[in-house]
């Protein structure tokens, strides 16, 4: 089976390492414009193990410290053979062109935002009405926040993905998109926002290969 | 896994580690029959922990 690990702007460079079950990295020259980085292995029974899943990870790593423009793939049960793999990049060309486009040069931030003490944890007394009442306010409000958050670091961003209240406590999820170049002043901007908001908790990780904007079946340009 | 427990901040990166791994990234078919790790879910169980981040004065120094 072929594990594909990323794509990349053609043509792809290499790493000195080996991938998932120790097996050797190679170049599937797709289309002109876009190659494959993969692996073979051995046929994947369930889930993935931990230990292939921190191999791709490292991989992928790796591989982005290396190449421009590159989009990490998702980890899944692999492909028959080369014919298979260049045929679905083939037919999503287009889609993975853009893709890369916008990911070249720059790498992910992701952040997360906790309140430590969210209203929806908390009891109100009175009637029915008067709580469902309170609780839509503290809802909005925790919206409002995070949405003040977000929007200030977008701006500084080149894209940017975000989802609030994943969970009452995850006031806010996302992952920016940042030029190499800016990831220092971006981390500051987290740490200013954070400076500015003693009660909540910030959980800000990266830089990440952009995972989260490598997503074309989702595409938002 | 090891088993000692891993320091917070190792937890933290492993479950973003996972979730970009499991959850994100180019798809080229429609055949990701793999389950998913529900991470928020994940986030919950170490939001104990990660709410006593915010007094922790030197992360590193926990790392011994």
């Amino acid at each position: 089976m072929l594990h594909l690990y990323v794509l990349t702007e053609h043509p792809a460079q290499l790493v000195d390492m080996t991938g998932i079950e120790d097996s050797v990295l190679r170049v599937v020259e797709v289309t002109p414009a876009v190659d494959a980085v993969v692996g073979d292995v051995s046929i994947a029974e369930g889930q993935p193990g931990e230990a292939a899943i921190l191999a791709h990870a490292a991989v992928v790593e790796e591989l982005a410290g290396a190449n421009e423009a590159l989009l990490p793939a998702r980890f899944s049960r692999g492909y028959p053979s080369d014919d298979a793999l260049g045929e679905a990049i083939a037919e999503r060309e287009p889609r993975i062109s853009r893709a890369l486009d916008r990911v070249r040069g720059c790498v992910e931030i992701g952040l997360r935002v906790f309140d430590d003490a969210p209203a929806a944890d908390r009891r109100a007394e009175g009637s029915g009405r008067a709580y469902m009442q309170s609780r839509l306010e503290e809802v909005r409000r925790a919206e409002q926040t995070a949405a003040e958050l977000h929007d200030a670091l977008a701006a500084a961003a080149r894209e940017s993905v975000s989802r609030v209240l994943a969970t009452p406590q995850l006031l806010l999820s996302a992952a920016y998109l940042v030029p190499r170049s800016g990831v220092e002043p971006f981390q500051r901007a987290v740490g200013g926002a954070e400076r500015d908001r003693p009660s909540l908790t910030f959980v800000c990780t990266g830089p990440w290969p952009p995972y989260s904007f490598a997503m074309i079946d989702t595409e938002q340009a | 896994m090891s088993s000692t427990p891993r320091p917070l901040q190792q937890q933290v990166t492993l479950v973003e580690l996972v979730d970009r791994v499991l959850n994100k990234g180019v798809v080229l078919t429609g055949d990701i029959t793999l389950s998913v790790a529900d991470v928020d879910l994940v986030y919950v169980g170490l939001r104990v922990l990660i709410a006593s981040m915010a007094t922790l004065e030197a992360p590193e120094a926990e790392q011994a």
